[in-house]
Formats: C-alpha cells, structure tokens, sequence
C-alpha cells in the first residue's frame, strides 16, 4: 500500500496547477493512493533486456504560410479588446 | 411510415435509392426519435437544426444522407467541441477533424454532439459534466463508456452509426455494454487531427454500429494517410466491407487469450456467453487454440500510468488564457488553478494529478520509466500471440452494465473495467467488441477479436462469420421500438 503525504499531494497539485479545496483533501489521497497501490505491481515484473520501449522521435515539416480566419479564435478567446486576446498580467509586483 | 429505426446502412441506401423515402424525411425521422426518446436517454449533447445540418451536404458518395452522431471530442466546424467538460461549453470547433471532412465529402449527415465523460476520462459516462447516459436495456444502468452517448444512440436506434474515441477501450466497453458493435482501430490507421487529445499515445477514433458491414463502410470513409498527423500511417485507403461476404473462414485459427479468462471476477454468465462463442466458431470450421500471455495481467496497471501521464501534459494547455473558461483573480498562479479547478470535473483534476505524481522527479523511475518497459513488453507478447493465431480472442467486460453510482465508493474498481480492453491500446493493435448474448436480467454481452496492425479487415471477415449465424445485433431493446 503506497502512502502519500497531505504535504506531497498538495505539492503535486500545485505544480499541476489545480486547487484543492480542504474537503476535497481526503477524498483525493484515498483514490490517489488506491490507484498507485494497484499500479505498483508493476514493479514485480522482471524486464528482460529484449524489451526497450520505444523510443520518441520527433518528426518536424516545413512551415506553411497560411491565412487563418482569426475571428473564430478570437471569439474563443475569455478576454478579447479589439483584436487581441486579453491576457492576465504574468509580472507581479512584491508589495 | 415504415420504421427504419434498426435498419442498416445498405437498407436505408436502398430505401433512398428506391424513393420509398426521401433524405429530408429520413432525417426527420431520427431527429423525432432523438425528440422522442432522448429525454431518458441522454445521448446528446446537442441536436443541430435540420437547415444546417443539410447545408451544403453531398448527395453522392458511399454515406450520401445517412445520418451519424459524433462524439463531443472531435471537432465540427463551427459547432461547439465541449468534451462533455464545462471547461468548454461555449468554445467552438475552428476546423473540421480530418475524419469529418471525409464523412462530409462522402454524404454524411452529421446531426449533432454526443455525449461522453468528460475528456473521455470514464467506465461508465458518468462523468460527464452535464448528464448522464442510459443503457437503452435498462435505463436504471450505465451505457459504459467514454463513448456514451455515441453507443447508447446507436443501440436505442436513434442513428445507425457513430464516432466515438478509444484511449483504453472507450468504444468497445459500451458497445458491449448495449450490445452493439465496435472498432478500435489499429494506432495510426485514422487520423487524430480534430480530436481532442487524452493520452495521445494511445487514442483512435472509434467507430459504433449495430452491424459489422455497417462498421466496415464507415471505416472505409475515414480510415487512411493523412499529413496533418504525422502519427497517422501510409496506408492507402480501401473498401474494407467488400471482401465481407466472399471470406471463407474455414481453416482460420482463433486464439483465445486465458489469461483474460482466467481474470478474476469474470462474470460466469458472461464466460458461458463466450464459450458459446468458441464453439460457433468451431462449428463454422474455424481452429481454436488457447494461449497465455501472462504480462497482460499488468495492462491495466500500465496503462493507468500512461494515460494519465499523458493526461498530465495534454491538459496543461486549458490555461484559461486563450480559449475556454477563466476565472479572474488577482495573481496569475490563482487565476491557473481557480480555473482549472472550476472547470474540470473530479476525475478529469484527479487524473492530471495521478498523471503529474507518476512523472514526479521521484517516482517517474518507479512507474512511467517502468510503465513503458512492461508497456514494450506486452507489446512483444501480444505480436508473438498473434505469430501463429490469425486473431485473438477475449471477453470485453467482467460484469454487465451496472447500475447509476454503483462504483461511487470504489473508483479504482470501476477504473478496473478497462482491464479486457487496455491492453490493446497500449498495443496499437486493433480490436472489435460484437454482441454474442444476454444474461438472465436480458443485459447485453459482447466479446472481441484482436489482429495483428491493420488487420481491421481480417476482423471484419472473422466478426461477420459470427454475426452471420446468429441473432444477437438483430435484438432491440424494448423500450425503444
């Protein structure tokens, strides 16, 4: 049985971006460690040298010079003015 | 009128050829069934207006007015994509996925959105973040999922097929799950431009339909090389329903995977279900030979890690800046995760953090890096199974389609549910789900052959002997005639 710590689930959820509210802790440990429990048993299975995973290859093509209708995006967009995407300011100032 | 709720491709082709009914009124008449019956099905998310979906249509080619649903996660142009997520309700497709400009240039109409857990994260479609779907059998059940509103639609005879998307069997375990029939084709073989991506490694576009020819011809719509995904292989594109009736199948050998029978808490009426299976095919001339391929019992555990690594990454690009959802805050790392917690379901926020844990500095080692080794494993094992088998055979499901909530105290037992089927995604070999029976609470059960990459034809063929001799694809569910 894998255990996880508050601090360490909380830490994952920061790095992945998602807030976690103080009642959604317990439930989010238990099916966190529950499903980690279960994989582990991967860690029994002896690999034998012939079995490499595949490795990734990235492919690449030449840039084609398109014209996009960029309204449709735009109107995608949660923050628009004119014709540009509003976006959050990324630079905080320390008080 | 004629009823042409069950009927198949080839017969409605017929009836519009013969003007016994004409395309419009064909359309009506699904769309007053989705009127009808959807209310306590919930199979769509959306149902588009009969003007636009005949704008600008094709009246030639091989699905010239036949009407289709399409999962929420392939993008329609112009209509909304939402991936049965809040994250996206109001975010429209931009482009046609390159499977949709195929069924529209061959005549299809596209009717509207289907329903499915959100992100195609789920077992059972109960994830989705604005309904649920029934089973058409037993409305008090799950359709299965992720494809739920795709299957459910086409086993209650609202539309003769669908698209839906594979990761780790969301086609086939609803197809059994309502007792209809469906492909997971083999990795690359339709391109996943316009799919929303889950765990890119291992998605496909999947096809449901209540026979095996039907399946075959939508296959052979969309199926083939496309460069807009360099994933996608250089096959060139065939008519994979031709050959369906010529195909002797005497002398084939069929191998039957033990390992999945053998798997616990297989369900004894589901096993007798496929044995009756067996011996049909040994009837029909066909050698049966069992085979263990003991690294599958770890497939489940594999892909759990995979996808939702996968998951991880995929979904950090719903960052509430340029599409989609956002809720202000004052700094940008609030506004981050203020927006993806609102946005996402439960399952969908759980999976990216399963995800970021196993590709964690310390535990990537342990299980990613681990993951993909017994992933390359299974691999080997399933092409040497296949070596001197020309198909594979194995059940579905372990348990009939269960009922609302049945799993809410035990995810990771419903997450379980993909363990007859995972295995082959992470494979990329093709597998399809056929109907072969009921339990004694008349709930459907399917079983599924696998082949060898780009086989689908071979399946078809191997399916078709089956389905040639027996009744199942021709019942209907009751409520629903």
């Amino acid at each position: 049985m894998i255990k996880v710590s508050k601090q360490e689930l909380l830490e994952i959820a920061r790095t992945s971006r998602i807030e976690l509210k103080e009642q959604e802790i317990a439930g989010m440990l238990k099916e966190l460690e529950d499903m980690l429990s279960y994989a582990e048993r991967i860690s029994n299975v002896v690999i034998d040298h012939g079995c490499a995973p595949h490795k990734n290859v990235n492919l690449f093509r030449d840039d084609i010079v398109q014209v996009t209708a960029y309204q449709a995006l735009l109107d995608q967009a949660p923050d628009v003015e004119q014709n540009l995407f509003v976006v959050p300011k990324i630079i905080e100032t320390q008080e | 009128m004629k009823s042409f709720a069950f009927a198949t491709i080839d017969q409605l082709k017929a009836a519009l050829d013969k003007k016994e009914i004409s395309s419009e009124e064909l359309l009506v008449f699904y769309l007053k069934r989705f009127e009808k019956y959807d209310t306590v099905l919930g199979s769509a998310l959306e149902i588009f207006d009969i003007d636009s979906i005949l704008e600008n249509s094709s009246t030639t080619g091989s699905l010239a007015q036949i009407p289709g649903i399409i999962k929420d996660n392939i993008c329609q142009k112009g209509r909304i994509a939402s991936c049965a997520s809040k994250y996206l309700e109001h975010v429209k497709a931009p482009y046609d996925a390159t499977a949709i400009l195929r069924l529209k240039s061959a005549g299809a109409l596209l009717i509207g959105r289907a329903n499915c857990d959100e992100f195609a994260m789920g077992c059972s479609g109960e994830n989705s973040a604005y309904k649920d779907t029934a089973n058409p059998w037993d409305l008090s059940r799950v359709s299965g999922g992720s494809s739920s509103g795709s299957i459910a639609a086409v086993a209650a005879g609202l539309v003769p097929w669908s698209l839906g998307s594979e990761t780790g069997g969301s086609v086939r375990l609803p197809a059994a799950f309502c007792g209809i029939t469906g492909l997971k084709p083999t990795y690359g073989l339709i391109s996943r431009k316009g799919l929303v991506a889950y765990a890119s490694s291992l998605d496909q576009i999947g096809i449901a339909t209540r026979t095996i020819k039907d399946n075959a011809q939508v296959l052979s719509v969309i199926a083939g090389y496309d460069e807009n995904d360099f994933s996608c292989a250089q096959i060139p594109p065939k008519d994979y329903a031709q050959n369906i009736d010529s195909f002797d199948i005497r002398g084939k050998t069929i191998g039957i995977i033990e390992t999945m029978f053998n798997a616990e808490g297989l369900d004894s009426e589901i096993r007798l279900a496929l044995e009756g299976v067996i011996a049909q095919y040994e009837k029909l001339g066909v050698k049966t030979k069992k085979i263990q391929v003991p690294s599958l019992e770890y497939g489940a555990a594999v892909y759990f890690i995979i996808s939702r690594a996968e998951a991880a990454s995929n979904l950090a690009r719903f960052d509430g800046v340029r599409y989609g959802h956002r809720i202000s805050s004052e700094s940008l790392f609030e506004m981050y995760c203020k927006t993806r917690h609102d946005g996402f379901g439960a399952e969908v926020r759980k999976r990216i953090i399963v995800g970021n844990y196993v590709l964690s500095a310390g535990h990537a080692g342990r299980f990613y890096q681990k993951a993909r080794q017994v992933q390359a494993m299974i691999q080997e094992d399933l092409a040497r199974a296949l070596f001197d088998v020309d198909v594979l055979l194995s059940p579905v499901h372990s348990i009939p389609a269960f009922k609302f909530g049945a799993f809410d105290e035990n995810i990771l037992q419903m997450d379980l549910q993909d363990y007859f089927t995972g295995f082959c995604n992470l494979a990329g070999v093709p597998a399809l789900a056929v109907p072969c029976g009921f339990t004694n609470e008349k709930l459907p059960i399917g079983f599924q052959l696998i082949g060898k990459h780009f086989t689908e034809e071979l399946l078809y063929q191997m399916a078709y002997a089956y389905e040639r001799e027996t009744t199942w694809h021709t019942q209907t569910p009751p409520d629903f005639e």
